[in-house]
């Protein structure tokens, strides 16, 4: 089976290390972008399976990046998952297909979300 | 803690309030008072005025008829002397007014008793010089102009006439000095009445003056001596006390462990093991810094955070802020330089506070500068130490500029711009900077760059 593709979406540096190792260790492939502007040219460039998007960024937010992903045909498919400082740790929020977990939720958390998002394809 | 710190602000003010209002219910009464007592003197300076135009129409009024009495008594002369029916035309004159007149000489004088007799007494006279001189018309008229001689002689005619004459001059005397007193008496009133004005007025002032003066002293009494806020300020204190304990403590252990491997003291660490420790020590340190200035805000605010004054170096410890903030900066591409003025004497400050303050000042100039340098500067100026921090970077704008210093206030550029903190660093610098008497401020060109300066007096600081 492929290993299917994620992009990671954060400011900070440092969570995007941490995540990307696990997301790795559990047989991801990931890429990873530190602002909008990048997320935007990797999810055309990579074409990932799910993207992982931070919501609070510096210059365009989460809510901007995956609205300018929905105009795009190439990229208005792509499941968002919304990983978020705004909410604490056991609130989920959904709301279509799109999902709103806590950031400070277990890795294991998201990457078990990651794979029911991606076996419902 | 927010909820507390309402609760004390809202109780304060409503105590200034309270004064406030007393403030402005004086005001009130004064200016009712000033102008109830101007109205009514106006009242008493029209009522004089008017008694002032009465007495000046009575003397005319009696100049007048004595002169008509004289024309009357001439020419009752030329008649007797002429026997000529015309020159009794002035005697008929005043025959025929002499009623009318002195009731409107009685209406007018009405306002003296004195007045009065004397009118009464001068009409009886005329009528008496009336009669004599109608007498002497019909003597002339029966026995001729020798008859009438042998009578005038008798001297009566003339004592009658220079009676009223001493009477009318009396009157005409009285009224004068009726005059004289009414005038007197606008002029001042006039003046008592600016006198009340500006007597109240000054006090309005004083009133106005010690409203806002008394105000923060009324502010302090209050905060010193209710005791409900005392206790809410010490259940602060203390709840601050067990959160900063619980806080702290896990932290401390989280660091060391992370040491501990770190250094190889638990076994071999390659490098893949070694970038994520430290990832976890940069977050661990940033934790930390937040709860440290979180909890020093605290502490400043509730009075309980005490100097420890020594003579320092501020040169020295510009140097060492230098030393400890070059990394960050050079990480980050941006030149940090120092300029410092080597004829500053000694003075006492807290080294570690101080410390803490520029390296907030320096930590913002990194963090808000994109690129460019950064240059600290010492110097003295008025007997004040001067220090400054000054950045090329995106600068603060006039409408922000009073709020920087606010607890927990951040200027974001972009929404939601991550800079890292939570905005206590400049609160906690002014904090540190007024407990040593000293003064911080900002000076910035938005898109240019930003200057923060603080002073500290030379002169020793007596017991903080
Ligand atoms: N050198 C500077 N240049 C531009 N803006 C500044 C500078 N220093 C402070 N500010 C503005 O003032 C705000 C308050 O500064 P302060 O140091 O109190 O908070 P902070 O740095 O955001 O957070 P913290 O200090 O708690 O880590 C900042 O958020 C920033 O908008
Ligand atoms: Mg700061």
């Amino acid at each position: 089976m492929d290993n299917k593709k994620i992009l990671l979406v954060d400011d900070e540096q440092d969570t995007l290390l941490v995540i990307e190792k696990q997301l790795t260790a559990a047989g991801f492939k990931v890429v990873t972008a530190e602002n909008g502007a990048n997320a935007l040219l990797l999810a055309k460039i990579e074409r990932p399976d799910i993207i992982v998007l931070d919501i609070q960024m510096p210059d365009m937010d989460g809510g901007e990046v995956a609205s300018l992903l929905k105009q795009e045909p190439i990229t208005e498919n792509i499941p968002v998952i919304y990983s978020t400082c705004l909410l604490s740790e056991n609130e989920v929020y959904r709301y279509g297909e799109n999902i709103m977990l806590a950031k400070s939720k277990d890795t294991k958390e998201l990457i078990a979300v990651i794979n029911e998002i991606l076996s419902q394809e | 803690m927010i909820i507390v710190d309402n609760l004390l602000l809202t109780k304060q003010w409503k105590k200034i309030e309270k004064y406030a209002y007393f403030g402005i219910a004086v005001s009130l009464v004064i200016l009712v008072a000033i102008s109830s007592t101007s109205s009514q003197s106006l009242v008493r300076i029209q009522k004089d005025f008017n008694w002032a135009t009465n007495t000046r129409e009575v003397l005319v009024n009696l100049s007048y008829f004595l002169s008509s009495l004289k024309d009357a008594e001439m020419g009752q002369r030329g008649f007797m002397l002429t026997g000529q029916e015309s020159y009794l035309d002035p005697y008929k004159y005043v025959e025929k007014g002499v009623k009318s007149h002195f009731t409107t000489l009685r209406g007018i004088a009405a306002d003296n008793i004195t007045q009065q007799t004397r009118i009464d007494t001068c009409e009886r006279l005329v009528t008496e010089k009336m009669q004599d001189l109608q007498e002497m018309i019909t003597l002339q008229k029966n026995k001729g102009a020798e008859a009438v001689k042998k009578v005038i002689l008798t001297g009566t005619g003339k004592q009658i006439m220079d009676e009223i004459q001493t009477l009318v001059l009396k009157m005409d005397e009285e009224e004068r000095t009726l005059l004289d007193q009414r005038s007197k008496g606008i002029a001042l009133r006039v003046k008592l009445d600016a006198v009340v004005k500006t007597i109240g007025f000054i006090l309005l002032l004083i009133t106005a003056f010690l409203i806002i003066s008394r105000e923060n002293y009324w502010f302090a009494e209050y905060r010193n001596s209710a005791k409900e806020q005392m206790d809410l300020i010490n259940m602060k204190s203390d709840f601050v006390a067990t959160v900063s304990h619980e806080l702290r403590t896990p932290l401390k252990a989280i660091r060391e462990s992370i040491a501990i491997v770190l250094d190889g003291l638990a076994g071999q660490v390659n490098e893949e093991q070694k970038k994520f420790l430290a990832v976890s020590e940069r977050n661990v340190d940033r934790l930390a810094r937040l709860i440290d200035n979180v909890l020093d805000c605290q502490k400043l605010n509730s009075g309980k955070t005490v100097l420890d004054l020594c003579d320092n170096d501020i040169n020295e410890t510009a140097q060492e802020v230098y030393g400890l903030m070059t990394r960050l900066a050079e990480k980050k591409g941006l030149n940090i330089s120092m300029k410092l003025d080597g004829q500053l004497p000694k003075i006492k400050f807290d080294r570690d506070k101080i410390i803490q303050v520029l390296t907030n000042l320096v930590h913002n100039a990194i963090k808000f500068t994109e690129k460019g340098a950064i240059a600290i500067a010492t110097g003295m100026d008025n007997n004040v130490l001067c220090v400054s921090v000054k950045d090329t970077g995106r600068g603060i704008t006039r409408e922000d500029m009073h709020r920087i210093f606010n607890r927990f206030e951040q200027i974001s550029c972009n929404n939601h711009k991550k800079t890292g903190g939570v905005g206590l660093g400049l609160s906690i610098s002014k904090d540190i900077i007024q407990l040593h008497n000293g003064r911080i401020w900002a000076e910035s060109e938005p898109g240019k760059g930003t200057t923060v300066s603080f002073m500290l007096p030379i002169t020793v600081l007596e017991k903080i």
